[in-house]
């Protein structure tokens, strides 16, 4: 809640400035920051408090202009004119001044008190650059205060400038643009009848600007106001008459321009170095031949220490959830309840939580590319590939984001100034590969790629195809529903930084934390409901007695055991204590065995350990010194074992046959085997289907799905990973993981994204395309894959 | 009916109750997409900021 005392400053300036890095800084929040343009499109409020005063400070998107073209500037100038913020803090990039005082020349107009944040501060002193900052104030009308915002330099003294400028109140110092003989009389005019009219709440000078340059917003906003007609039509009269003497929308850009010109013409005491290091980076970063091969290399090192550093800590990971679900398992006696933790909550959420390290790793990469500048170089390649396409170049910085999250990637095609281009980033950023889907790709990795060691180069190749496809969309789009002129860009590249290890620790910490949140929360929730699916109905008709049938097991295994002992001259086992002696040491030593295999071999990582295990030799090795001690009692007892061991084996396949009978009848199956006939040409059975229904809450869902399912069909001595599960299960192979994969990337967008199309479109229509286009070119995609793997020997 | 099948049943009334809200906020904007509840997906790492003295 406001209370009067509240100052609200609203910080400013053109893209990629470091506005987000000193709200921060300010605030103590943790916004997103990147370098590169566009990362923020929604304003964002902070508080902080200094020297007992407390300050509301709005970060605003990035903007060039207040010419309001785009969704983001228009969102960043409603704030400044109908807020009225108390003061505009204008951040300035100091190592690219002239042009970022285009934007400085704008702000002045808008007849707020302004302040100056001159930041990236090191980086004009490591170019050259010198800055007298007195004369940039004066020029500007506004208080100059040095930053650094990287390093939270100078943060107390812009609060300090701060708090002089509020404590003037509303004396406003700034300078003026000069329009020239041309425009000046026409504004005087203007204002003039404006300020007579005293109707518009907005600043006068600015309003009769805006209303010469024909603004439609502000020409918009003053027609509602009663009693403006005679405003509205004398600045159109006075634009026809100007029109004849000028190009007017270029004459009001001149006078800007040279007002910023001027201004940095007077401030800059040394201009820096023309040939920077970034620029020697990028003429090797972004050449034109090896720029695309060193961007496929990166990806490719990349997802490969991905796939290979986070094997490890996920491993382990696993197999702590495992540990812990055998414990629970071993404490909760209710059946039910012990099912719903062990294999729903801890199997569920326990398999996507152990992909936290890949998490981790992934976002430890994607901000040192951030923060180093070379995903504004990214955007910049794949804008080439675009524009030849007919695409607008920016479309890539939003799609760039979607590597993140779709959603803030769909919200970021508010930078983009026309309509048509902004319908076709929303609606091909969902095909770009999100974090979320990361868990569903390196889970398949690991089962059925982990041993051949292209793990990297699968994960690689699944990445750029949902690149490919976005363009693709984007293309078709662009030239059917959404046909039109492409507008022109020119895109900024920024200077590359050193990243910070509190940046880089700070991003990986956020992201992890937004992992962890959605595991205990959505995942959990769809867990919870996956397990009830899969567990229930619980009295279910099976095809046979099973506990009878286990009974005739345990009969037929006495009496054969019974013919055995009869032809040593023995009635039973009881009356030969030695026999009794060794039978016993036999089934002790096969247990501890079995234990021993359960602990440190059963959880396989891959197909290729799961068929070592099969090839185990068939009895233990400690059974050698048995046969050693006494090889008579040995070849005696040999037959009893294999006897007991006969029956257990037929045992357990009677579980595990009623269990799948029993999970064959659940709910689950039934939406699954409703589903399966659709899906089968992929190589997919009725559980990938529950799973696909269940991952539009969230795509790490289908992880969680596949463990919930497992975990119930398994018995419940050993929880297993699913990795394992889903390594012995023959209906899985190679062709059906890319298959898979390739329909986890594509597949519609999770209900997030649909939800921000839906807001972002305005529209139910653009919505159900979405998911109607996802699901049609995951079908397809996915067929083709399954069928050429299949072709080329991968069904096995 | 035990009372193991109503726990087991409050739950997942819980489970269910929470997803269809949580669809509902994300469709109003009062959801963010990973699962927090306020300020809408764009506020996911945001979270709401304290105030820093």
């Amino acid at each position: 809640m406001d209370n009067a005392a509240t100052i609200k400053i609203a910080l400013a300036g053109n893209p990629n400035c470091g506005k987000t890095t000193i709200f921060n800084n300010i605030t103590g929040a943790k916004q997103h920051v990147g370098n590169y343009p566009g990362v923020t499109v929604e304003k964002k409020e902070g508080r902080c408090t200094y020297e007992n005063n407390s300050l509301l400070f709005v970060d605003l998107p990035g903007t060039y202009s207040l010419t309001a073209r785009s969704l983001d500037e228009v969102v960043a100038r409603n704030v400044i004119i109908n807020e009225k913020p108390d003061i505009i803090v204008n951040v300035l990039d100091a190592s690219n001044l002239e042009r970022n005082l285009y934007l400085a020349a704008q702000i002045v107009e808008l007849g707020r008190p302004v302040v100056i944040g001159l930041n990236m501060m090191d980086i004009a002193e490591r170019m050259g650059a010198k800055i007298d900052l007195e004369k940039l104030g004066k020029k500007l009308g506004a208080t100059v205060v040095p930053l650094v915002g990287s390093k939270n330099v100078g943060t107390t003294e812009l609060l300090r400038a701060v708090m002089e400028v509020a404590k003037k109140g509303e004396v406003i110092e700034n300078a003026e643009v000069d329009y020239g003989p041309e425009l000046e009389p026409a504004i005087r005019s203007l204002s003039d009848m404006i300020q007579k009219n005293g109707s518009i709440q907005y600043p006068v000078r600015w309003l009769a600007v805006k209303l010469l340059e024909n603004d439609p917003d502000v020409l918009n906003k003053v027609r509602v106001i009663e009693g403006t007609e005679p405003i509205v039509a004398m600045a159109q009269t006075l634009r026809d008459s100007l029109k004849n003497k000028v190009d007017l929308e270029f004459c009001f850009a001149e006078y800007r321009h040279r007002f910023a010109v001027d201004a940095y013409n007077a401030s800059i005491v040394r201009t820096g170095s023309n040939d920077t290091l970034s620029d020697k980076i990028d003429r090797v970063l972004t050449h034109r031949i090896l720029g695309i091969p060193i961007f496929l290399g990166l990806m490719w090192l990349m997802f490969t220490s991905v796939i290979d550093l986070g094997a490890y800590p996920q491993d382990w990971l696993d197999q702590g959830f495992g540990m812990l679900g055998d414990y629970l398992g071993s404490v909760i006696t209710n059946d039910q309840l012990r099912s719903l933790i062990v294999d729903g909550v801890i199997g569920g959420v326990g398999a996507v939580l152990s992909f936290v390290p890949l998490i981790i790793i992934l976002y430890f990469f994607i901000s040192l590319i951030e923060d180093t500048g070379y995903m504004a170089r990214a955007a910049f390649l794949i804008d080439r590939i675009m524009r030849a396409c007919g695409l607008h170049g920016k479309s890539f910085i939003p799609m760039i984001l979607g590597f993140g999250c779709n959603v803030p990637g769909i919200m970021a095609a508010r930078t983009l100034d026309n309509e048509k281009d902004r319908m076709v980033t929303i609606l091909a950023c969902p095909f770009m590969s999100c974090g979320a889907r990361l868990p569903v790709y390196t889970l398949f990795i690991a089962a059925f790629f982990g041993a051949t060691g292209y793990g990297g180069t699968v994960l690689t190749a699944i990445y750029i195809l949902g690149i490919l496809v976005s363009i693709g969309v984007a293309i078709v789009l662009r030239k059917t529903a959404f046909k039109g002129e492409t507008e022109p860009f020119v895109m900024e590249l920024p200077p590359y930084h050193i990243p910070t290890i509190k940046g880089v620790l700070m991003h990986m910490w956020e992201r992890t934390v937004l992992y962890l949140k959605k595991a205990g929360t959505i995942i959990l929730g769809a867990s919870i409901l996956v397990w009830f699916l899969t567990a229930y109905p619980m009295d279910v008709e099976y095809s046979q007695d099973f506990d009878a049938a286990r009974d005739q097991v345990t009969e037929t295994m006495e009496m054969e055991q019974a013919a055995i002992l009869q032809s040593y001259g023995v009635q039973s086992l009881e009356d030969d204590a030695a026999l009794n002696t060794m039978y016993e040491s036999m089934i002790t030593t096969a247990d501890a065995d079995a234990e021993a295999a359960d602990a440190e071999e059963q959880d396989v990582s891959d197909v290729a350990q799961a068929q070592a295990l099969e090839e185990k030799p068939e009895y233990p090795a400690g059974f050698a010194d048995l046969q050693a001690s006494n090889p008579t009692l040995y070849a005696q007892a040999l037959p009893l074992f294999d006897a007991k061991v006969k029956a257990d084996d037929a045992t357990a396949a009677l579980d595990d046959q009623q269990n799948s009978e029993k999970l064959s009848q659940s709910y689950a199956a039934r939406l699954g085997h409703f589903v399966e006939p659709v899906i089968a040409p992929l190589g997919f059975d009725w559980k990938i289907g529950v799973g696909l229904v269940a991952c539009t809450a969230a795509k790490e869902v289908m992880v969680s799905t596949l463990a919930t399912i497992y975990s119930v069909e398994a018995d419940d001595t050993h929880e297993a990973s699913l990795v394992t599960y889903l390594a012995n299960d023959n209906s899985f192979n190679p062709a059906v993981a890319l298959s898979l994969m390739i329909f986890s990337l594509l597949y519609m967008p999770c209900v997030a994204s649909l939800a921000v199309i839906k807001r972002e479109t305005n529209s139910w229509k653009w919505m159900f395309f979405s998911m109607g286009l996802g699901v049609v070119l995951a079908y397809v995609f996915a067929f083709a894959v399954y069928h050429l793997a299949l072709l080329a020997g991968l069904g096995a | 009916m035990d009372i193991t099948t109503i726990i087991v049943g409050i739950v997942v009334l819980i489970a269910a109750f929470y997803i269809g809200r949580h669809v509902r906020g994300l469709f109003k904007g009062t959801a963010s997409c990973c699962g927090s509840s306020g300020g809408g997906c764009s506020g996911c790492s945001g979270c709401a900021p304290k105030p820093k003295k």
